[in-house]
Formats: C-alpha cells, sequence, structure tokens
C-alpha cells in the first residue's frame, strides 16, 4: 500500500519537474529580456555621458521629461497617438470580428482557405512597401486618385502637403493592414463555440442575425476583452513604420501624423540625447501601465471571469 | 581503449590549436581602430589594412584595424562603438558636432595639438579650429572637404550647349530662369529641375547657421547682408526669402518635379536616364560626366563647412597616446594617405601617364572592392593622393587647395553655438523646422502664406529666446577675436 503511494507520489513529482524543466528556456529568455533591462530605466533621468557609463552619470530629475510638454508639437503628437490608437482599437476589432463572422457563414473549406490567405497578406507586407503603394494612389504626377479627379474635370489635390486627409487616409491603411490578422484570431475563436448552442437557438427560431448576436458574441466576449486589453496596455504606442513611413516624411503633415515613437526618433537622431529619448519612453510603458490596471479594474467590477488578472 | 584513443587525439588536435592561435596573436603594437564612413564597406579593406600596417608598425608604433561603415548605419553603429572602448579614431560625421562633445563622446585633443609636429599644425588656421573647439578645448581635427564651393546649377552637357551655356559660367537667377522656361519648352518629357538635397532643390545656401544646422537663427548671407553680424530668424534672411521665391516660381511654372516632397531618386541617375535637365548643388573643382556647371554664388567658409566630416577620438578609448599616433599619420604619412584612398596599386586603381588614377582596365568601384577615391571627402587627408581621372587632371587637389585659400569667410566662421541653455526652445522650434524648411525649399508650397504660419508656430515655441542666446554668444566670440 505505503509503496504504491509512494511511487505515485514520485511520478507526479516527476512530471511537475519535467514540465517545470520545460518552461525554464522561455523564463530565461523573459528575465534576460525583460528584467534585466529594468534597471536602465534610471537612464531616464540622468544626463547621460558616454566616458562615464549609465551608472556614473550625472542624475538631473525631471529634467528630461520637460520638452514633452513643452510646445504645441509635443501636445500635439500625444493626441496623436492616444486619438488614433482609440479609433485603431474601436473600429479595428468591429471590424475584425465582423469579417470573423462573415467567415464563419462561408461555405465551402477551399473558400475559407482562400480567403483567410488573402485577408491575411497585407499585414505580411513591410510598410515601406505599403508607403509606395500609397504613393501610387496620391502622388502629384501619376497617382490614381489625381488622374480620377483630373479625368473628372477637377484639380488635383496635393495630399502630402494637406494635413485635413491624413486621420482618414492613415486609418484606411492601418485597417486594411491589419484587419486580416486579428479576424483570424478571433475566427479561431469563433469555431471553437460548441455547435449544439446554434442547433438549439435554431430550434428556438433564431435567425442568422439573431445567432451571431446571442450565441457568437457571447462566445467570443472573453476573446475580444482579452485583444482589447491588451491593445489599451500599448495605447501610448504606435506602429512606427506606419506613421513614419506612409507619410513619405513630409513635414507639412506632421502636426496629424506625428505620434510619440516618431517624435522621439526625429529628436533622437538630431540630438543624440539618450536621456531624453528614455524619458519618453519611460512615459510611454508608466501610463500604459497604469492604463491596464485601471480598465482591468473597471472590467473585473462588471465581470469577474473577464478580467485579466 | 577505442574511447581514451579518440579523446586522445582531440585534445592534441586542441593543444595545436591554442597554441598556433597563441602564436599569431603575439603583438608588439597596440591596435588602434579605425571608423571611417562610405557608402557601403569595399571588399578589399583588409588587403588596403595590411598594406598600411607593414609601414605604420615600424614607422609609428601602431597597428590598424579599419572599418568602413555605410552611412546609413552610421550612427547607430558608431553610438554603440563610443559607449565602451571599441573604436578609437572615428569621423564626426551626421549627429552634430556639439552633441558629441555634450555626451562626452571626444576625447579633449588640445595637448596633443600643442606637440603635434609642424608640418601636421600648419595645415589648419585658428579659425578653422575653433568651429570644432568648445569651451577652450580642442575635440576634432578638420578634414580635406571642399571648402569654399560654387552654389551652381548641372546642367545637361548637350542640352547646356543648345543653349549656348558653358562650364564655370557665372549666371544671374534671371538668366538661369529664362534658360529653364525655355529648355523645358522644348523638352517637356524632361524635369527641368530635381532635387539634390533629397526633398528640397539643395540643403542649404548661403545662410550661416553657425554650427546649427536647424538653422534657427542665422547669419544671413554670411553675414554680408545689411544686418551684418546680427542673428536674424532665418525667414527674415534676404538670401533665404530670394531663394524660396525663385523655387516657388519654378515649381509654379511646372519646371521643378511635381513630386518632389516624395522623392527617393538620386540626381544623378535621374541624368543618367535623361530625365533631368538641371539641378542646382554646390560643386567644388570636381567634374561630372555629362554635365556642365554654372556658377550662382560662392559658399563661405563658415562653421557649418567643418562640421560636415572631421576626425577625433573615442572619449573612452584604451590607448589614446596609439591613436593620436594613428591621426598624425593618417594627416601626414603620405603612403599611408595613398593607400587609404586609392587602393593597392594594381589591384584597386592604376596611375596614369598625366597623374591621375582610374580603377583598372574593365574594372569599376564595385568590382575593384575599393571605391574611396570617389568618395575621398569621407577621409581625413587626400591632397597627396592621385586623383580621379574624371575630375580633370593630376592637379585637382591643388585646384582644391586654391579653391579653399580664395574661399570668403562668413563672419561667423569658428563661432559654434551651444544650445544646452535653451535646449527645450531649440527642440521645440526644431521640430516647427523640420516641418517647413524642406517644403520651402523646394518650392513645392506658397511661400508668403507658408512662412507666416511658421513664423508664428516659432514665435510660439520660443524662437526669441533662441535668438538672443545666439546673439549674445556671437557678441563674445566677436569680441574675443
Amino acid at each position: 500500500m505505503e509503496t504504491k503511494v509512494y511511487r505515485k507520489r514520485k511520478k507526479i513529482r516527476k512530471n511537475i519537474l519535467t514540465l517545470y524543466a520545460m518552461m525554464i528556456p522561455g523564463f530565461i529568455y523573459i528575465f534576460i529580456n525583460n528584467y534585466m533591462p529594468l534597471p536602465g530605466l534610471a537612464i531616464a533621468f540622468k544626463r547621460f555621458d558616454y566616458s562615464k557609463g549609465i551608472w556614473d552619470s550625472p542624475w538631473t530629475g525631471l529634467s528630461n521629461f520637460t520638452y514633452l510638454f513643452k510646445s504645441q508639437d509635443a501636445l500635439n503628437m500625444v493626441r496623436n497617438t492616444l486619438g488614433y490608437n482609440l479609433v485603431f482599437i474601436i473600429l479595428g476589432n468591429v471590424i475584425a470580428v465582423a469579417v470573423a463572422v462573415m467567415l464563419n457563414f462561408l461555405k465551402g473549406k477551399m473558400n475559407k482557405k482562400v480567403y483567410q490567405t488573402l485577408i491575411l497578406m497585407p499585414y505580411l507586407v513591410s510598410t515601406v512597401v505599403v508607403s509606395y503603394i500609397v504613393y501610387a494612389f496620391l502622388g502629384q504626377e501619376s497617382g490614381f486618385l489625381n488622374s480620377l479627379l483630373v479625368s473628372m474635370g477637377k484639380d488635383k489635390i496635393s495630399w502630402y502637403t494637406s494635413p485635413k486627409y491624413w486621420p482618414y487616409i492613415l486609418t484606411i491603411v492601418f485597417i486594411w493592414k491589419n484587419f486580416g490578422y486579428s479576424s483570424i484570431l478571433y475566427y479561431a475563436a469563433v469555431i471553437g463555440i460548441d455547435s449544439s448552442l446554434y442547433e438549439a437557438a435554431m430550434v428556438d427560431g433564431a435567425g442568422r442575425m439573431r445567432q451571431v448576436w446571442h450565441v457568437t458574441l457571447p462566445g467570443l466576449k472573453n476573446t475580444i476583452i482579452t485583444m482589447v486589453l491588451l491593445q489599451i496596455g500599448k495605447m501610448f504606442y504606435s506602429d512606427f513604420g506606419l506613421f513614419y513611413q506612409v507619410p513619405m516624411r513630409s513635414g507639412l503633415i506632421t502636426s496629424v501624423t506625428d505620434t510619440i515613437d516618431v517624435f522621439v526618433y526625429r529628436n533622437l537622431s538630431m540630438l543624440n540625447d539618450i536621456g531624453r529619448a528614455s524619458a519618453a519612453g519611460f512615459l510611454q510603458s508608466m501610463l500604459g501601465f497604469a492604463l491596464i490596471l485601471a480598465v482591468n479594474f473597471i472590467v473585473r467590477r462588471v465581470d469577474r471571469d473577464s478580467a485579466l488578472f | 581503449m577505442k574511447r581514451t584513443k579518440w579523446t586522445m587525439m582531440l585534445a592534441a588536435a586542441l593543444g595545436t590549436v591554442t597554441l598556433a592561435g597563441a602564436g599569431v596573436q603575439a603583438e608588439d603594437f597596440p591596435t588602434v581602430k579605425v571608423c571611417i564612413p562610405n557608402y557601403d564597406s569595399p571588399a578589399a579593406t583588409a588587403d588596403v589594412e595590411a598594406a598600411i600596417n607593414a609601414i605604420a608598425g615600424e614607422k609609428y608604433g601602431f597597428q590598424m584595424d579599419l572599418e568602413f561603415i555605410a552611412t546609413g548605419n552610421w550612427a547607430q553603429q558608431t553610438n554603440l562603438m563610443l559607449t565602451s572602448d571599441e573604436v578609437d579614431v572615428f569621423a564626426v560625421f551626421g549627429t552634430p558636432f556639439l552633441s558629441f562633445v555634450n555626451n562626452g563622446q571626444l576625447l579633449d585633443l588640445t595637448d596633443y595639438w600643442a606637440n603635434a609636429s609642424e608640418e601636421f599644425k600648419a595645415e589648419w588656421t585658428e579659425d578653422e579650429l575653433l568651429a570644432l573647439s568648445y569651451d577652450g578645448k580642442l575635440y576634432a581635427i578638420p578634414n580635406t572637404i571642399g571648402i569654399g564651393e560654387h552654389l551652381a546649377t548641372m546642367i545637361d552637357a548637350e542640352i547646356a550647349a543648345e543653349f549656348g551655356l558653358e562650364d564655370e559660367q557665372e549666371i544671374t537667377w534671371e538668366e538661369l530662369d529664362e534658360f529653364l522656361q525655355k529648355a523645358h519648352e522644348k523638352y517637356p518629357e524632361r524635369y527641368g529641375l530635381v532635387p539634390t538635397g533629397g526633398t528640397a532643390l539643395i540643403s542649404n545656401w548661403t545662410w550661416d547657421g553657425m554650427g546649427d544646422k536647424k538653422y534657427l537663427g542665422v547669419l544671413a548671407d554670411g553675414g554680408y547682408a545689411s544686418t551684418g553680424t546680427t542673428v536674424v530668424p532665418l525667414f527674415e534672411a534676404e538670401d533665404f526669402l530670394e531663394f524660396t521665391g525663385w523655387a516657388r516660381k519654378w515649381y509654379e511654372d511646372g519646371i521643378t518635379m511635381p513630386d518632389i516632397l516624395s522623392n527617393s531618386e538620386g540626381w544623378k541617375s535621374m541624368f543618367a536616364a535623361d530625365k533631368a535637365i538641371a539641378a542646382i548643388n554646390s560643386i567644388g573643382v570636381n567634374k561630372n560626366e555629362g554635365l556642365i556647371s554654372v556658377y550662382l554664388d560662392t559658399c563661405y567658409a563658415s562653421t557649418d563647412s567643418y562640421h560636415s566630416v572631421s576626425y577625433a577620438i573615442n572619449a573612452n578609448s584604451s590607448h589614446p597616446d596609439a591613436a593620436w599616433a594613428a591621426m598624425e599619420a593618417l594627416y601626414t604619412d603620405k603612403d599611408i594617405q595613398i593607400l587609404l584612398t586609392n587602393g593597392i596599386e594594381g589591384q584597386t586603381y592604376v596611375v596614369n601617364e598625366d597623374g591621375t588614377a582610374s580603377y583598372p582596365e574593365g574594372m569599376d568601384g564595385a568590382s575593384a572592392g575599393y571605391d574611396l577615391m570617389e568618395a575621398h571627402w569621407f577621409l581625413p587627408y587626400v591632397y597627396n593622393t592621385y586623383p580621379l581621372k574624371v575630375n580633370g587632371g593630376a592637379d585637382f587637389f591643388d585646384k582644391m587647395k586654391e579653391q579653399k585659400a580664395a574661399a570668403v569667410n562668413s563672419k561667423g566662421l569658428g563661432f559654434v553655438f551651444d544650445n544646452t541653455e535653451v535646449i527645450d526652445e531649440y527642440t521645440a522650434c526644431s521640430s516647427v523646422m523640420d516641418k517647413y524648411y524642406k517644403a520651402l525649399m523646394s518650392g513645392a508650397v506658397d511661400p508668403d502664406e507658408i512662412i507666416a504660419q511658421a513664423a508664428a508656430e516659432l514665435e510660439s515655441s520660443g524662437l526669441a529666446k533662441i535668438i538672443e542666446a545666439k546673439q549674445a554668444q556671437l557678441d563674445a566670440f566677436l569680441a574675443e577675436k
């Protein structure tokens, strides 16, 4: 009796140990990549001197942060970052869920595969290439849109020097590039929904739209909340390629196309000031962290199970 | 038994390799790492390095580790190397000179310079060295980049001949306008003007920023305009208003390429493909294939001219004495200079009868494996080397020296603006400048409207404070001279 229990406990312990062992490489990676650099946050509060290194460089308190708030441009770029991200999160997720639901309704295995591949392709294209595709539409000389305008008898529009169009242009480009990836994620969740629920709904007399509303969306609820929460955590970050490359670095539209990352990149490459660039990154992470805590707290209040932690 | 045999053989092999390695590593001289920017990394660098080391060891007491870094990666890689002692001698290039000083990346060269050879010291005047000094300390040595170049218009040679324009002819803005209108009418399928400053017609003209590449407060016309040595906002400088006026006219008349603001093609390839008629550029005594140049104005010798490329020593270098010895060698030793610029005779270049150099028969820069003769402005000192044949003759570098001697100095030469006091305003105003400067220099926007807008934004970002600081520093500098 005792030996049997002992052997079973030993087997369980061995299994657990094996599992822990499998975790070690990932854990080491995260430790080296995410935890070890944490003391470097101190650079945001120092005047980095190359001849003294990180730890001996002089402290400067909060003076590395002031440039982010001093000018109208700086406030613009915070507004741009938050504004674009809000639109991307809302619009992006609505479209992704809609497309995932539509994919689910498609009949035919070949069909599904073909469409999945097609919608994923823009995601794989590099932003530099995308910027040239956009240029093919918006170019002065031979751009598609300008040629269309001319053929309709109207004047050409100088897209790259007019700020008012760019919120729309960047949103369209972002959605086009990213909806495929998100919808496939949602699609994976959709196909995980128990099909007997649909049958029960049909028996109750629900048409297609009602099935979606009452079965699919509730089934997706947890996935959507997780995705949105993660995206909110990155609210202060932006896709550098999108905001730097697609406007073709035209200076006149930066009041609507500059985000924190692009602004900091420009300033760092001009001034080569590591302390101030770190200060911007520090702010981004801290604010993102605070946001995630706040939103998670709210979600936990509403529905305990849906919260991240 | 078998296992022991294998283990012994492995141990023996390892032992031999280690010993061999140890033998090779016995070095008498410190290794000085030299990093130079170039358009890419030439294949024959190792050969050139070996040839230089054959001289450098006995004569100067150091061995060189030569590395060329592509300009695209330059800032990133050098910044990494400067955090440790990985590089010793390097070019101050790309990022502004003062930011290197303020970051503590450059070694103080004042004492080394004071004890340098007379030959070395004779090359540079005090003003030139002042442009690369800060707070009384010398931080970098200038190189032999062309100073006092002409602000010119390069024109396709055939078209120029049709309209009777000759190489090195002096021309006024009005005459240039007339020519461009007529030429563009005759060749409407070509762009009348293409940019040489990326997306701007040209990067800068005759205004002197005095070490400030964002031109927040300049000496109009090198200090020779009616405003003299008063620092004025760029948007009030007479020469700036003149240039942007012409740029706008040519854009509106359809002469400038319409998509100039999104341009990414180089002017050389556009001329080669017969897509361009003219381009505005600064021209030294060098010539370009298939193009002639007509002169509009002259570049002043200003602090900015010396801030393009200069050479310095890493503050973290582990053997600064050897590094300085390497610097002196690079600047004074003719054999090393020829090796560094032209390469290996017979392998990467041949000397022609007239004293110029060319690539070996049937080769070009890429196939010969070493193309620095085409980009000599990246190197420290090239006056003693063989010039490329296309540039006109063996006296090419003599002509460069003459041009430099004849250059008119900007009144602000030697003055470097220190922006640490007004850094926040400077950052804010720089972003505004980034928005408008290139667009105005391309002619794609209306100057009247945009300049007013930009000036208002600059004012609210604190430009007045910057100009006040600059003027005060400049006055102090001029008083001391």
